[in-house]
């Protein structure tokens, strides 16, 4: 009740207005305060980013604006005018002391404190207002001119370590740029990918979507480079994951459990045996068992799970025939022909374990991450971002594309490319693709770290040929290639089906790599296209 | 105080300009001293005047008797003179009934009394100013006697001639309100001066108040209202003297050898109440503080030698700490 009295008493009417005037003035006086501060660390901020590169400076000045901001509102809330500020204020003017005393005495009946307000009343009401003057010192308004100019200096001055800035900006862009590429030339290329079931697309849209948006998040090429890879290794991983459920269906089938283990064991040989024995049992079979009826059932169950829509069609004729087996001569004949294509057909599929390129989704990472690395090329070629973040004599990793030459284990040579992650002085060792096993030293590209480190080549390592057939026809179609004295290995040709995987994938590296001539990428593409159909 | 009315109040600063009138007849110029003293008296305080002589002091105090319609008597104070000679003392007394000791009220008995220059007589005969200053009585061969009230009493002293003096200790130094410097006149008051004493004068002064009426007055003037802020101002300024004080000014610490009292924080304070009274204002505002800070505290620090040697005087030193005290 005295509180609320009080709110209503004649003085505090009277001051009301001097109030909002000492608010006004409080209010700015404190954004002159904000001013100076905010403008000081601009100030500041700038005067750091001639010193060293400042890649956030936006950010860390919006930041400190805004943070600066707001504690000043926060302080001036805290410290806005009350009524003995008001008091203050107004004595300071010529009012000696009669408002705050008045103040004081605002509960106080007795005879003076009656007297001091009517006095103090008498004069408050004479004053106006505008009696209370902003004060701004001038040693603010000083202060505030005097950081504009410096402010105006460093914009207009060149600052050495801006164009580091925007690299560094340029970079992030184009990361964000190829994120965004990714998901969406990604998404169309396994949409009309017919050999992906609707469940493979979906598993490698999710691969794709987390590398769009971990790309988003990358702070530099090494960064957005290793998550290509990543996402490169689960597209290998889930293929991988794909040709090994080939093998545990027909693992689960009576008829064709060791065709399936030889599959898992990714031995081509034992595979070459075990259709060798179901070419048998057909010949031998005879009406009365089940021999067909199991090898129909397991080839079906096959059939529907497959990726490879050669293989499919190999594993649904080899279906159609069984179900139509007649146990004649010529219905065996036809069966044998198309095991010997089935055989031919997983044998190829082995071959490219884990190399398929489902909808050129591996294509286009490895075309991003050239992009990526030529970018930084360019980055690193003028001082720019990356170079030297190592400390001396650490071991750093930086990515780069090691090609190199290597002795196969069977004496052969071959010859290899791999991409890998080398050393930012360019020295990397990479693992070379061979037609043998090989492995060799090669010179990898200008990475973003100083050090030397090892270089790691794409894809899984060559696999050894041991075993090499095949009829060299002399003129027109190649349909196999010889090579000649491999240790261990035999002589003679090779049917082109098992090697195609391993050449087209070496020469779509060569295309990414574009170590190819301009204009022949297509050409090359085209060709080994056009021999896989 | 529920006997003080607004008419009272209101009363007050223009009894002290009719007061102030009255002894301008008489006094040319000095305003500020007589401001001064008239601060004093209306805190019931007792003042030491210092100054050359004939700037007119023992006229001033003389003709504040006259408008106060106050007993006044002088004392001239010399090496010789003996308490008993201004207290008063008995004396034998022989009449039909035989002979008896009666007391001889000395000079001291009256409302006020000039002082002329104190330091000339030994500290015995100062000391015996010290309880009629303090409290008002007077003891003589063992019986207490009280002085008529108001009381004051109006010290003068010599700032040259040191040679045979005896300068007031400062215990009973504290014991004056304030210290007031009375300054050689302006050409123009000195003409005025020469135009009033040197013909018959003719002037005639009025009794504006009388002892109970300046009772009534002080008690008006002590019930003042002060802000704290303001208080807080003067009790800051009163530490802000004190050299061994943590928040005192640097004049202070460089000057001075002792700070202030606590009764020159009171005499402050008093001084200001009726000093904004005389301004027509019923609270203290800080420039009251400042204008009497000189006259309450001058006598109330006691300079180094530092300040000696840097020709340094006391008022430089208080200017200094009312500069350093923020308001």
């Amino acid at each position: 009740m005295a509180r609320q009295a009080s709110r209503s008493s004649p003085l505090k009417r009277v001051l009301t207005p001097f109030k909002r005037r000492a608010t006004v003035i409080a209010i700015v006086e404190y954004i002159s305060l904000a001013l100076t501060l905010i403008l000081a660390y601009i100030c500041v901020c700038m005067g750091v980013g001639f010193i060293f590169p400042f890649i956030y400076i936006k950010e860390w000045i919006m930041g400190g604006v805004i943070a600066i901001f707001f504690t000043v509102v926060l302080v001036s809330f805290v410290k806005k005018p009350n009524w003995d500020y008001v008091a203050k204020s107004l004595d300071g003017y010529g009012l000696e002391e009669r408002v705050m005393t008045a103040l004081e005495l605002e509960d106080n009946r007795d005879v003076y404190a009656n007297m001091q307000r009517i006095d103090t009343l008498h004069y408050l009401e004479n004053t106006s207002p505008s009696v209370m003057k902003f004060n701004i010192p001038k040693t603010r308004i000083q202060a505030i001119i005097a950081l504009l100019i410096i402010i105006i200096i460093f914009l207009v001055l060149p600052n050495p370590k801006w164009d580091f800035v925007k690299d560094y900006w340029n970079m992030r862009e184009s990361i964000e740029k190829a994120a965004r590429e990714i998901e969406k030339e990604g998404k169309e290329k396994v949409d009309k990918a017919d050999e992906l079931s609707e469940e493979d697309k979906e598993e490698i849209k999710k691969i794709i979507s987390t590398l769009a948006n971990e790309l988003g998040q990358s702070k530099d090429y090494k960064e957005a480079l290793a998550k290509i890879s990543k996402a490169q290794d689960a597209v290998d991983r889930y293929m991988e994951k794909k040709s090994d459920s080939l093998s545990n269906i027909l693992e689960n089938q009576d008829a064709t459990s060791s065709l399936g283990a030889a599959i898992g064991a990714n031995n081509s040989r034992a595979v070459e045996e075990e259709m060798d024995k179901l070419k048998r049992k057909i010949q031998d079979t005879s009406k009365g068992d089940n021999t067909v009826e199991d090898l129909n059932n397991a080839f079906k169950a096959a059939a529907e799970e497959v990726v490879d829509e050669k293989l499919k069609e190999a594993f649904n004729n080899m279906v159609g025939k069984l179900s139509d087996f007649k146990y004649d001569e010529e219905t065996v004949n036809d069966v044998l022909d198309g095991l010997e294509k089935l055989q031919e057909e997983i044998v190829s599929s082995m071959s490219q374990r884990g190399m398929g390129d489902p909808g050129d989704i591996k294509y286009l990472l490895q075309n991003m991450k050239n992009a990526m690395i030529g970018s930084a090329d360019a980055l690193a070629s003028h001082g720019g971002y990356g170079v030297g973040k190592t400390p001396e004599g650490q071991t750093g990793q930086g990515d780069g594309i090691g090609q190199g030459t290597g002795t196969d284990q069977s004496g052969g040579t071959g010859q290899g490319t791999g991409t890998g992650q080398s050393g930012g002085m360019g020295q990397g060792t990479g693992t070379g693709q061979s037609g043998g096993m090989g492995q060799g030293d090669g010179i990898g590209k200008t990475g973003h770290s100083s050090e030397v480190g090892e270089s790691h080549r794409l894809g899984g390592e060559a696999e050894v040929i041991e075993n090499i057939q095949g009829n060299p026809t002399g003129s027109g179609n190649i349909d196999s290639i010889e090579i000649e004295g491999g240790i261990g290995g035999k002589v003679g040709p090779v049917p082109y089906k098992k090697v195609i995987g391993t050449y087209k994938r070496q020469a779509m590296e060569a295309i990414d790599r574009k170590t190819l001539p301009q204009g022949l990428e297509n050409i090359v593409k085209d060709y080994f296209d056009g021999l896989e159909e | 105080m529920n006997s003080i009315t607004s008419e009272e109040i209101r009363d007050f600063s223009k009894t002290v300009e009719k007061i102030e009138g009255e002894i301008g007849k008489k006094i040319i110029g000095q305003k500020k001293v007589i401001r001064e003293v008239l601060i004093a008296i209306f805190s019931g305080g007792n003042v030491l005047l210092e100054g050359v002589p004939g700037l007119g002091k023992t006229r001033l105090v003389r003709t504040i008797g006259e408008v106060m319609d106050l007993k006044f008597r002088r004392i001239q104070f010399t090496p010789d003179l003996m308490p008993a000679d201004i207290t008063g003392t008995n004396i034998v007394m022989k009449d039909e009934r035989g002979s008896r000791f009666e007391f001889q009220p000395g000079p001291l008995f009256s409302n006020i009394v000039l002082a002329d220059e104190i330091n000339r007589a030994t500290p015995k005969t100062q000391s015996a100013l010290l309880e009629a200053m303090g409290e008002g009585t007077v003891t003589v061969g063992g019986v207490t006697r009280k002085l008529p009230s108001p009381y004051f009493v109006l010290a003068t002293q010599n700032p040259l001639e040191q040679e045979g003096t005896y300068p007031l200790p400062e215990a009973q130094m504290d014991r004056f309100f304030f210290k007031i410097e009375v300054d050689y006149p302006s050409l123009d008051e000195l003409h005025r001066i020469i135009d009033i004493t040197t013909v018959e004068d003719t002037s005639k002064t009025e009794k504006i108040v009388e002892g109970d009426e300046i009772l009534k007055l002080q008690k008006v003037a002590m019930n003042i209202p002060i802000a704290k802020a303001v208080q807080d101002y003067a009790l800051r300024l009163i530490l802000g003297t004190h050299p061994e004080n943590p928040n005192a000014s640097e004049a202070a610490v460089k000057y001075l050898r002792y700070g202030s009292s606590p009764r020159g924080a009171q005499t402050l304070i008093q001084a200001a109440k009726v000093r904004a009274l005389i301004e027509g204002r019923y609270n203290v505002a800080f420039s009251d503080i400042r204008e009497v800070a000189h006259p309450a505290l001058r006598h109330r620090l006691f300079l180094n030698f530092e300040a000696m040697a840097d020709d340094i005087n006391v008022d430089n030193v208080i200017d200094e700490i009312i500069g350093s005290i923020e308001e």
